[in-house]
């Protein structure tokens, strides 16, 4: 790390640790601390006390379970896991090295998902049920979805008026019967969810770990991984876990609805998604918000990709969502 | 005697060392402070006090040091025993008056317990006299006579000042503040390294500070120190008045007393006068301030 | 101080004094009388004219003070001084300063030298009735005067009896006046050696513990004499606080003598009140029938030593040389009290004093070294007070 103004009070903060570094490197919102005893990662992060109160409750917990695929928190020598200053609140860890190759045959994306699913199959609770708060949860993304819904119909009103089209509005226009036949599909199954729900009188809660992703990952040589940032942990259904997952796969790599249906069959292995939970997920994945988002970065005035860019951006979100479709159509079909 | 294979036994610490025995080490984590306890009340009030301290203000402090197992104390046959930081470097808190007077706001407005926002004299023993019969040898005894009956004067406005409040009012008791020595430094980051003593009322320890501040000649900076507190304790009516009382309270004659009366043979008595005296002048000089800045920060407000 | 063939006049006074401005007297600390006279030659008189200048100092009480501040703002509210301040001044410690005027004329043939005659606080002490204000009660006595004729006042007897007689209650008490009496006689009492004088201190020391009135019966009835000279000045009189500014406390002092015309009462006793005693003699206890026994006594004495053989001198004198000689022959003496504060200790008030602390406890006739709070303390002067 760089002698910066913030490596005084990295110092001081790593003083709650004990620990005097020989070398301080900053990657990112993590800083790499190697000292005598070994080398760690201290992670700098904004929490205000509420999440950092949860955020020491989901490690403790974490902890307690000895769920392995986690990389632990060290406490300090008070026995906090939490140190802070007039700034930021920190927390240690030793410092994993996250690998890309590994000495047996490896699907990171397998692992992920596995892991994940080990996670929420130990984190396990039926919630008390409450029509009540099932109808506000509905009721709470219906809208939201409504109001997106509005927006991009406003917009598409607005460049059908125009003489010519831009090729963005060119191919938005072209495709927008589509995007909007999958919002439809989204709520349908939203409201699928609902009703099976209802049907079945409870539902589900994990522990969420909220921004699942490779890079919240660190590989070993064999191929485990380990995850950090516990940060935006939740409880909540593991639709949620899994949608974040599917689309993080479907915007990293290359994949097909059998992709997706081999992903889903690990997940499952581990932890079976009861109905209600599947048409969540599957509304998720559904709801175009991606294409939505589109049209927000190509009307925003200070916009910095050009509109080539926007459109090619759009055309590979398009494909996803068709992929998404063919993978809701493989669902249904093997029910 | 504590023995360093227990202390290496039960903490994360090798090559344990005293430096002085029984009281500081050196360790493979650099300097530790050994403290011994005998009540155990007041060591489970100032663990949670320092806890809270840190949690509360995010300051540095010597909270106690865990052992290999998590335990905060380790019982021995001796008493119980906590492992500390030493922190060598001194902050250099006159350079920062703001930012310690808005330590000190915290520190005082710290509690460990609800318990501890509780009811404790402003001033204990304020009607007590001082016992002034041993000084009678002393070449400044005249001097000393009519201090006493100063004092005396001092210790009547007070009890004006505080008359409108009832001497006994709701405030928080805080660990004694004895030197601004206590203000250490770790890569410039405060560490404030809080007394093991039993804790005595907010104004008092606030009362110390500010006297030291004048001691060490930086008494200019006073009405900084004071708009530090103020923004993290409000000193408002009340603790405005409590804490002027506090400090025309003539506790320098108290301690003279005492002092002298266990001579631990750190001087002669003439000695001790002389830092008595200087002390008292401090104080005066300290009272003006704090009047003064109590006066301008409430304008508009009238008296009485 | 003491010749042949002379013998003292004594009286006593009692004043009460307002302090300044309701200034509320916290605690007595000192309190001294001391004379400062002229003795002046008239044709057939002397007149012994002056002052008794009474000090002391006190502590206030604070609260006044700061009451009336009520308006000022903290900073005054809360400002004390400096240990300089403090030690430069005596503001802390109130004063109490008074001159009472004195004046007393004797013919002159009852004088033989001038120069021996001298004025002695035999004795004082004060009473504080109420906070504010203070009584004082002293034995004066005027010693080098002859026995043979009557030594006249220019008092106003008759107002003095009725102010007096208000007043008894608030005399001074007997005890302490022979406590000191006893132990140095001379120095309190120029007359009293005699060898009746010591009996009846051996019986009036029995009666110590007594209450007062019945210390002189006895001693009376024996005294059956001429007592011609005796007559007493009496100094009574009211004081009143003067508004000044000044914070020493300034107390004016209307005497009778202030006001009235000095007027030489001869000897010739008023109506005499009490029917046990010859009228000569009576003067004295007429108007301090109950607390001024220890007087009266003295005076019985001295009545009785002057009328003595003139044999007996010669053994006075031999008395007296002696006595003078451990008294250092004081021309005035100065009584001091010093009202023991916490935490002293004999040994500190002997120091303070340059005393002995065996001349302490010998003054006050104290059987231990132990002194407490509040005690008051004799202060035997050492030095030779301004004889102006």
């Amino acid at each position: 790390m760089k002698e910066t103004l913030s490596t005084p009070s990295i110092r001081a903060i790593l003083f709650h640790y004990d620990l005097f570094p020989q070398k301080l490197e900053a990657i990112g919102k993590i800083v790499k601390v190697e000292t005598r005893y070994g080398t760690f990662a201290l992670k700098q992060t904004k929490m205000t006390r509420e999440e950092g109160e949860w955020f020491i409750h989901v490690i403790r917990r974490l902890d307690r379970m000895n769920y392995p695929f986690v990389v632990p928190i060290i406490p300090t020598k008070y026995g906090d896991y939490l140190a802070m200053d007039d700034h930021s609140t920190y927390y240690l860890m030793p410092w994993y090295e996250d690998h890309h190759e590994f000495r047996h045959p490896v699907q990171p994306e397998e692992t992920l998902i596995e892991e994940i699913a080990k996670l929420h199959g130990l984190t396990e609770r039926v919630q008390d049920y409450s029509e009540e708060s099932l109808l506000e949860s509905y009721n709470h993304l219906k809208k939201r979805w409504d109001l997106r819904k509005l927006e991009v119909e406003k917009f598409v009103d607005r460049i059908e008026a125009h003489t010519f089209y831009s090729p963005f509005e060119m191919a938005f226009l072209t495709h927008f019967e589509r995007v909007s036949q999958m919002a439809q599909e989204a709520e349908r199954n939203l409201d699928l969810w609902l009703e099976k729900a209802k049907e079945l009188k409870s539902y589900r809660s994990v522990l969420c770990h909220g921004r699942v992703k490779r890079n919240h990952a660190l590989f070993d040589p064999y191929g485990a991984a380990h995850f950090i940032n516990f940060e935006k942990a939740v409880l909540d259904s593991p639709a949620r876990d899994l949608a974040t997952l599917f689309r993080h796969f479907f915007h990293e790599e290359p994949w097909n609805d059998i992709d997706g249906l081999h992903w889903l069959a690990i997940y499952e292995k581990q932890f079976a998604l009861f109905d209600d939970e599947r048409h969540l997920f599957i509304s998720y994945l559904a709801f175009p918000e991606s294409i939505y988002q589109m049209m927000d970065h190509y009307v925003k005035p200070n916009r910095t990709i050009s509109e080539l860019a926007c459109v090619k951006q759009l055309e590979r979100r398009l494909l996803t969502m068709g992929r998404i479709h063919r993978l809701m159509s493989e669902m249904y079909k093997k029910e | 005697m504590i023995k360093i294979e227990l202390l290496e036994r039960s903490y994360p610490f090798q090559s344990i060392r005293w430096m002085i025995e029984g009281k500081i080490m050196d360790t493979n984590k650099g300097m530790k402070a050994v403290q011994l306890w005998k009540d155990e009340d007041l060591l489970a009030w100032h663990i949670k006090w320092r806890d809270a301290l840190a949690e509360h203000t995010g300051i540095m402090t010597n909270r106690m040091i865990q052992t290999i197992t998590g335990e905060k104390v380790l019982s021995t046959d001796l008493g119980f025993i906590t492992v500390h930081d030493v922190v060598e470097e001194a902050f250099p808190i006159f350079d920062h008056p703001k930012q310690i007077g808005q330590f000190l706001g915290k520190y005082l407005a710290c509690t460990a317990t609800e318990e501890d926002d509780r009811e404790v004299p402003i001033i204990p023993d304020l009607e007590r006299d001082f016992d002034i019969r041993f000084f009678e040898d002393l070449s400044q005894w005249d001097i000393l006579q009519k201090l006493n009956l100063e004092a005396k004067k001092r210790v009547t406005k007070v009890r004006e000042l505080l008359k409108n409040h009832s001497q006994i009012v709701y405030h928080n008791i805080v660990p004694p503040i004895e030197s601004l020595i206590q203000a250490r430094s770790i890569h410039h980051q405060l560490f404030w390294e809080t007394s093991e003593k039993k804790p005595i009322s907010c104004y008092e320890a606030l009362r110390n500070v500010l006297h030291e501040w004048h001691t060490e000649g930086h008494g200019a900076k006073i009405k900084e120190v004071l708009d530090g507190i103020d923004e993290t304790f409000p000193l408002s009516e009340e603790r405005g008045t409590a804490l002027l009382a506090n400090c025309l309270y003539p506790w320098e004659l108290r301690s003279f007393v005492a002092n002298a009366l266990d001579n631990d043979g750190t001087g002669t008595m003439e000695q001790h006068f002389q830092s008595f005296a200087q002390e008292w002048d401090i104080s005066r000089q300290l009272v003006k301030d704090v009047a003064g800045w109590l006066v301008n920060s409430r304008e508009g407000v009238v008296q009485g | 101080m003491n010749n042949e063939g002379s013998t003292s006049l004594s009286f006593p006074m009692k004043e009460g004094i307002w302090l300044d401005r309701g200034k509320k007297l916290d605690e007595l600390l000192t309190l001294s009388l001391e004379p400062v006279i002229d003795v002046d030659e008239k044709e057939d008189e002397v007149t012994v004219k002056g002052v008794l200048q009474l000090f002391g100092e006190y502590r206030p009480l604070e609260k006044e003070e700061s009451t009336g501040n009520q308006a000022s703002s903290l900073v005054d509210q809360s400002a004390f001084r400096s240990v300089e301040e403090v030690s430069l001044s005596e503001e802390g410690i109130g004063e109490i300063r008074h001159e009472f005027p004195i004046e007393v004329t004797i013919p002159r043939e009852r004088v033989a030298r001038l120069e021996d005659i001298s004025v002695e606080i035999n004795e004082f002490d004060y009473v504080m009735p109420e906070k504010g204000f203070l009584e004082i009660t002293a034995d004066l006595s005027i010693s080098g005067v002859r026995a043979e004729e009557p030594v006249s006042t220019s008092d106003d007897a008759e107002e003095s009896t009725e102010k007096e007689l208000a007043r008894e209650d608030r005399s001074f008490t007997f005890e302490q006046v022979r406590k000191v009496d006893e132990k140095e006689p001379d120095q309190l009492f120029g007359v009293s050696e005699s060898s009746e004088g010591s009996e009846e201190e051996d019986s009036s020391e029995e009666e110590e513990s007594q209450e007062n009135e019945l210390t002189f019966q006895e001693p009376v009835t024996e005294i059956k004499r001429e007592p011609s000279w005796l007559d007493e000045k009496e100094l009574v009189g009211t004081i009143d606080v003067e508004e000044e500014e000044d914070h020493a406390p300034k107390v004016s002092f209307r005497s009778v003598l202030d006001e009235e015309e000095t007027i030489e009462v001869r000897e010739e006793p008023e109506a005499s009140h009490d029917n046990d005693y010859q009228k000569e003699v009576v003067k004295a206890p007429r108007r301090f029938p109950k607390n001024e026994t220890r007087k009266l006594e003295d005076e019985e004495k001295s009545t009785e030593s002057n009328v003595k053989d003139e044999e007996e001198r010669e053994h006075e004198n031999a008395l007296y040389l002696t006595k003078m000689m451990a008294n250092e022959a004081e021309a005035y003496s100065k009584l001091r009290m010093c009202i023991v504060q916490d935490g002293e200790s004999l040994d500190m008030i002997a120091d303070r004093y340059k005393l002995q602390v065996s001349h302490l406890m010998r003054t006050n006739r104290l059987d231990e070294e132990q002194v407490s709070e509040g005690q008051i303390l004799y202060i035997p002067s050492r030095q030779s007070s301004s004889t102006s």
